[in-house]
């Protein structure tokens, strides 16, 4: 047992030195995506003053005493505070205790100066001032407030060399073991300090990486709370919105009643307030189903739809504009979507067509059978006239927010052919836009057919 | 309650102006029309009166106990009255607890006064049914009985085919149809069975009508017979 432990002391000093370099690399490649700037500096820093500090140590008799232990063991001790620095920088340590450690060091190194050390003195007050450095690394790594068993276990690493090394200043006085001495106690303190060189380099690399872990975590609780915060905020608007919406659409529908005598320029202003009333609703609505859209909590329940039965059950067809709009559907046509969400982007086309139609022109809507990626399906167009020129770029028309030159007379929000897309998209589909000559759009949504259910995100 | 009064409808909706304008839309349509704010203000308006009302028209989102809760509750103790919901709640499963909580129709604010009206319209057509003055045809009884109030008993084929041709496209049924709802022995239905049945159910028409209608039952070439009169099928 004693022969095992008494080890050779220069191959542990040049294996010290390689393996801080090393640690010293790896650290500095690594890229944390977290605001850990700090930690790796001193990290790095440490391992290099601690390669030094072997590096001149292992020197010792090929050198000038000087260089090799009133340099070489500052080096030492300030690569310990480095690294003590580096792990209380990830446990949220406060400034002024590092300030303190550091000073410790500093200090500590100037002993080496204004004592005429001899080599055993040396070694003690190399280990005394060792010791307080690591033992306040493992105390702090212990007592931080976000305790986890990576930091009790690397605590209790650092704070259990602390006494060893006081154990070797100790002997170092009684027995007069000096640093480059073959003895058990010089071997373990070695073969601690190598293992302390792994479990540093590791513990620390495991450390950020659970604060970066612990970032995204709160990141994401945060997000879950500000999305609740807006959904409900939506909620809140919306409903209110709707209830006042409500009492403009009764008022008006109670003058209208009042005021069947009176001349109809009169009671066209009413109805243009029921209009407006329409407009705003359908904003509301848009607005409800992006909110939905960006919460990713769109629930599709997928059914065998009949194109020409959702067609002719929307709103907007069975309105007031319906004789402008030449439905061309056979009634067999049908596609695998979900009902409602088929009648909003639909509705959407089609209200879509009628702000932008030349006024006076028709708006067809047909049906064509077309395969997309060996999949049958159906495109469903909704085609108009337009001023020539005045056609929308293909780029631009499913853009969030993106509205046409010629749409600042007509309300809108720029949303309604993005959420047309979006919602085709959500149910295996897609929607399109071609622009034809002579200012001939169409807009249209590809949906597959019954038999081939699509990839669709539940 | 007689076909004669005024519906009365209770509007219980929280938000003051909204009630305000309901109150006064539904009062301009001849509705005799109350408001409350809430389940309470509802229980208090039924305690002081002689008769439930025929209509409410309720919000969901009360103070106190919910507009399903009250639905629930009204649906329980007054089976056959209105209730139309009028919320805010758009999604599906809202939709879905309105009606399992009672509500008749579910409309979405904002709704406008014409399509509150049209489905108070409906409702009425359920609670108080106007007197007909088309005929009569009772399966149950297998009777038909004309506007004049006269009735006469029809054998299970006539009311199979007399019922064939009310329910037809312009009442217009085929001879083939026709037969295929009669029942008995599948040598004797034939063209000529289907005649004498026709034949046998326009003089019991004729029988019984107040002779406004000189032809009740047509053949019609190619096709088959028609049904000249309206008939409602109870």
């Amino acid at each position: 047992m004693s022969s095992f432990l008494e080890l050779d002391i220069l191959t542990f000093l040049r294996l010290l030195v390689i393996g801080n370099l090393v640690a010293m690399v790896m650290v500095f490649a690594y890229r944390s995506p977290g605001n850990h700037a700090a930690p790796i500096r001193f990290f790095v820093l440490a391992r290099l003053c601690q390669s030094m500090a072997f590096l001149l140590i292992s020197l010792r008799g090929q050198i000038p005493l000087w260089l090799s232990a009133h340099v070489g063991n500052p080096f030492l001790l300030v690569g310990f505070a480095f690294e003590i620095l580096a792990l209380a920088r990830l446990c949220d340590s406060q400034p002024h205790k590092e300030r303190l450690l550091m000073l410790w060091a500093l200090g500590c190194s100037a002993l080496y100066w204004i004592l005429d050390s001899t080599p055993t003195r040396l070694v003690t007050i190399t280990s005394l001032a060792a010791a307080l450095i690591v033992g306040t690394g493992g105390l702090q790594l212990l007592g931080s407030s976000r305790q986890s068993m990576l930091k009790t276990l690397t605590g209790s690493f650092y704070l259990g060399y602390a006494p060893i090394l006081l154990l070797r200043g100790y002997l170092a006085q009684t027995d007069t073991i000096s640093v480059m001495t073959v003895h058990t106690i010089q071997s373990v303190v070695y073969l601690i300090q190598f293992s302390l060189l792994l479990v540093g380099t590791v513990g620390f690399l495991l450390l950020m990486k659970e604060a970066d872990d612990q970032l995204l975590l709160e990141s994401e609780r945060r997000e879950r709370q500000r999305r609740t915060l807006q959904s409900n905020f939506i909620d809140m608007l919306t409903h209110e919105l709707r209830a006042a919406l409500a009492v403009v659409k009764i008022s008006s529908s109670s003058l209208k009643r009042q005021l069947t005598d009176q001349p109809p320029e009169l009671t066209r202003r009413v109805e243009n307030i029921g209009r407006a009333a329409d407009s705003m609703s359908a904003i509301v609505d848009r607005c409800i189903e992006l909110e939905r859209l960006d919460r990713g909590e769109q629930s599709i329940h997928l059914s065998e739809c009949i194109l020409l039965d959702v067609v002719t059950a929307l709103d907007v067809v069975c309105g007031p504009d319906n004789p402008r709009l030449r439905i061309e559907l056979n009634d067999v046509d049908s596609v695998l979507a979900d009902r409602h969400l088929l009648e909003v982007a639909l509705g959407n086309l089609i209200d879509n067509a009628l702000k932008y139609a030349l006024p006076g022109t028709p708006i067809t809507l047909r049906s064509d059978a077309e395969q997309r990626d060996g999949k049958p399906g159906f495109r469903l167009s909704v085609d108009n006239q337009v001023a020539a020129g005045s056609a929308p770029a293909a780029g631009q028309v499913f853009v969030r927010y993106f509205r046409g030159a010629n749409a600042h007379d007509v309300s809108g929000t720029g949303l309604g052919l993005y959420l047309t897309r979006e919602l085709a998209r959500l149910q295996g589909g897609d929607a399109d836009y071609r622009c034809g000559p002579e200012g001939r759009v169409s807009f249209s949504i590809w949906l597959p057919a019954p038999d081939y259910p699509p990839e669709a995100e539940q | 309650m007689s076909a004669g009064e005024r519906l009365s409808v209770v509007v219980v909706e929280d938000y003051g102006i909204l009630r305000e304008e309901l109150v006064h839309f539904l009062a301009l349509n001849h509705f005799d029309v109350a408001g409350v704010n809430c389940s309470l203000g509802l229980d208090d308006w039924l305690a002081s009166q002689p008769r439930p009302p025929d209509m409410v028209v309720l919000d969901l989102n009360l103070p106190g106990e919910s507009g399903l809760d009250v639905a629930r509750r009204l649906r329980a103790t007054y089976p056959t009255l209105g209730i139309v919901m009028l919320t805010g709640r758009k999604e599906p499963a809202d939709r879905l607890s309105g009606y399992v909580s009672g509500a008749d129709v579910y409309l979405t604010k904002p709704a406008s006064g014409e399509e509150l009206l049209a489905v108070l319209a409906s409702l009425q057509r359920r609670l108080r049914p106007q007197p007909s003055a088309a005929w009569q045809l009772d399966l149950q009884r297998r009777t038909i009985t004309s506007p004049g109030g006269a009735s006469s008993e029809l054998s299970a084929n006539e009311c199979a085919v007399l019922a064939g041709m009310a329910r037809a496209r312009e009442r217009i049924a085929d001879s083939a149809e026709l037969l295929l709802l009669c029942s008995g022995d599948k040598d004797t239905l034939n063209k000529g069975y289907l005649g004498v049945l026709l034949s046998r159910l326009r003089r019991k028409l004729a029988e019984v009508s107040t002779g406004a209608d000189s032809q009740l039952i047509r053949a019609v070439r190619r096709k088959g017979y028609q049904l000249l009169i309206p008939i409602e099928i109870r």
